[in-house]
């Protein structure tokens, strides 16, 4: 079974903002970036397939569970690192995972040590004294310490310094060089995207606006520049967005060959960005 | 086996490498029976997604440059070699046709050129 | 699967080794400063039920401050096992006091046997009835609110049915049910109790356990 995730036309309603119809896939052995603005969404959706948050409609499949029914067999299964590590923090890192190893039933306390010589961890300090990067390898190494297939993590990288996040997300490639297990990673740092990731799912204000193979989505778009004589109402259908400055015109297509035909050498093309995706696809234009 | 990519708005990734990957076996630096790297540890390496990769190896192999064994790998297929010879004669043109602009350019003369050639494949020896 | 309860438990009790410690000193000084004869009773019940207050606030402090909610519903447990985890953490914390109770009394009995009389096991019951009423009040009322409003909220509620029972020992119509009472035998009065705790102890349970299940973080 290569799907390790399916959400299916996921709904939950709050006052004020709302999860519409959201419907993806998770195979296995890929690193899905799931981005967005902040307030978009992706908290609330990875708390829906956590269970935290009840879903009003819609289903939720991980591994082969249902995400309530079975919900603690699912969880034994799951790498959860949440944008900030919860813990006891007047404890040690040591004493932390002596209280939480014994839930798991195939904790692997091998791949824990040796992980921990890895990241260079401190066992005998205390959660509260360590840095923002050292948490979050603790919560990484805590959650590839039990044989999980499915790593789900809301903001892992956010408020790292880049050199910590590029280990991260070297640490995060390796995880899936066997293929079997997946990542699963909701991010707004778009770098870290360009650089690591095989599917991509933009939400932007409760809805999914984008999602597909990194590469294939950068191959299909294509940013355009050129100057603002070029530029027409008529064009505007083949634009997700047109940004205009007083020297230049600039534009994200989604039909790279309409503009090719249209503006020829006239104008520059350039490969978007997983950025340039995400602001184009998310301003209220 | 050298492969370098860009971020070309012409040529999508999986492309270059189908090319610079295409362009080694028709050179001949990579051979029959070669075995290329897997699509995961390239993507790796090449810092790019494994479906990229996958899809550059899927199109050397619909091209019938490679040919995929499971569970042993991929490796570069038996080659045409007319169409070998064609390349190579192909990357000759190219390069002497370089020589020969310059030489137009600067008023050498065709005899001229010919004697620098019959030079150059006595020093070889 | 295997219950997570014993883990659960043993979490809860060791990220709490900070401040258990503390409820020791009750079970230690009330039996010294008070007893007198008659009021052994009261004295126990004053005892466990400041501790039953103070543990279940504790408790519920520490998964404001740690966000205990988030973080065990990360790992695999079921929501009821949490709610019953919690449950056994308080009981055997107030088995532990008592315990430490009857040995400081028993101590002071010994020391000065004609101030200090020994501990009538009869407190248990009405001891179980008290913080059973107590977290009745509590656990429901932390779940639904945060803790600074259902902290106040339990506070009153406590107060008001002190003020009830209070008012309720002054009126001339209770005489002849407190006699009925008092004519039973102690064996009697005790299981009556006993079954009270257990009722008000049940509904507790299914009450919280529902909450807490609905419950979203």
């Amino acid at each position: 079974m290569d799907t390790v995730l399916e959400v299916k036309q996921l709904n939950k309603c709050f006052k004020d903002f709302s999860l519409k119809n959201i419907d993806f896939k998770i195979e296995k052995g890929t690193i899905t970036g799931f981005v967005g603005p902040n307030g978009a969404g992706k908290t609330t959706t990875i708390k829906c397939i956590l269970n935290l948050l009840h879903s009003d409609s819609g289903s939720i499949t991980a591994l082969g569970l249902d995400h309530v029914k079975e919900e603690r067999k699912l969880k034994d299964k799951l790498g959860i690192v949440m944008d900030f590590g919860y813990y006891y923090e007047d404890l040690t890192l040591g004493e932390m995972k002596r209280l939480t190893a014994p839930f798991y039933t195939k904790w692997d306390e091998k791949s824990y040590q040796s992980i921990l010589k890895k990241f260079q961890l401190p066992e005998h300090k205390k959660i509260k004294d360590l840095s923002k990067g050292m948490r979050m390898k603790y919560s990484i190494l805590l959650a590839m310490s039990h044989d999980a297939k499915l790593f789900i993590m809301d903001e892992p990288t956010a408020g790292l310094d880049p050199i910590v996040r590029m280990e991260l997300i070297d640490i995060l490639k390796n995880l899936i060089q066997d293929e079997e297990k997946a990542v699963f990673l909701s991010t707004h740092i778009t770098s870290d995207l360009d650089k690591a990731a095989d599917y991509l799912i933009f939400l932007n204000d409760g809805k999914i606006v984008l999602q597909g193979a990194k590469d294939e989505i950068k191959d299909s778009h294509v940013i355009v520049k050129g100057s603002n004589k070029l530029f027409d109402q008529d064009m505007s259908q083949y634009f997700v967005g047109i940004n205009k400055t007083p020297y230049a015109v600039e534009g994200l297509s989604n039909n790279k060959k309409a503009v090719r035909q249209i503006f020829q050498n006239d104008a520059v093309y350039e490969v978007p960005t997983v950025e340039d995706l995400l602001l184009y696809y998310t301003r209220r234009a | 086996m050298d492969i370098i990519i860009v971020n070309s708005a012409e040529v999508p990734i999986y492309e270059q490498i189908t090319r610079q990957i295409k362009d080694e076996i028709l050179k001949g630096e990579l051979k029959e029976g070669d075995l290329l790297p897997s699509v995961r540890v390239l993507a790796k390496d090449l810092n790019i997604s494994v479906i990229t990769t996958r899809r550059a190896y899927d199109e050397l192999e619909n091209q019938g440059f490679t040919v995929n064994m499971t569970g042993k790998g991929t490796f570069v297929a038996p080659q045409n070699l007319d169409l070998l010879k064609e390349s190579r004669y192909k990357i000759i043109e190219e390069k002497l046709a370089q020589a020969v602009d310059y030489s137009k350019s600067i008023g050498v003369s065709k005899n001229e050129v010919i004697e620098i050639v019959e030079l150059l494949f006595e020093e070889g020896k | 699967m295997k219950s997570q309860l014993f883990h659960l438990v043993k979490m809860e009790l060791f990220s709490s080794k900070k401040s258990l410690p503390m409820f020791i000193l009750f079970p230690i000084f009330y039996p010294a400063f008070f007893r007198d004869g008659k009021t052994d009773i009261l004295s126990y019940i004053f005892c466990i039920a400041i501790v039953g207050f103070l543990l279940f606030n504790g408790f519920a402090e520490t998964d404001e401050k740690f966000k205990t909610g988030i973080m065990l519903n990360t790992l695999p447990v079921k929501r009821s096992e949490i709610i019953d985890a919690r449950f056994i953490s308080l009981y055997i914390v107030y088995a532990v006091i008592t315990v430490v109770y009857f040995l400081a009394a028993a101590a002071l009995h010994v020391i000065k046997p004609d101030i200090f009389g020994i501990m009538n096991l009869s407190v248990i019951p009405m001891g179980l009835v008290i913080v059973s009423v107590i977290n009745v009040i509590q656990m429901p009322l932390y779940y639904i609110f945060d803790i600074q409003k259902s902290r106040m909220m339990s506070i009153l509620i406590m107060f008001g049915i002190i003020i009830l029972i209070t008012f309720m020992f002054m009126q001339s119509w209770i005489t002849p049910i407190i006699n009925y009472f008092s004519a039973m035998s102690t064996a009697f009065i005790n299981i009556i109790l006993l079954l009270i705790a257990a009722i008000i102890f049940t509904v507790n349970r299914s009450v919280s356990e529902r909450i807490y299940l609905k419950k979203e973080f």
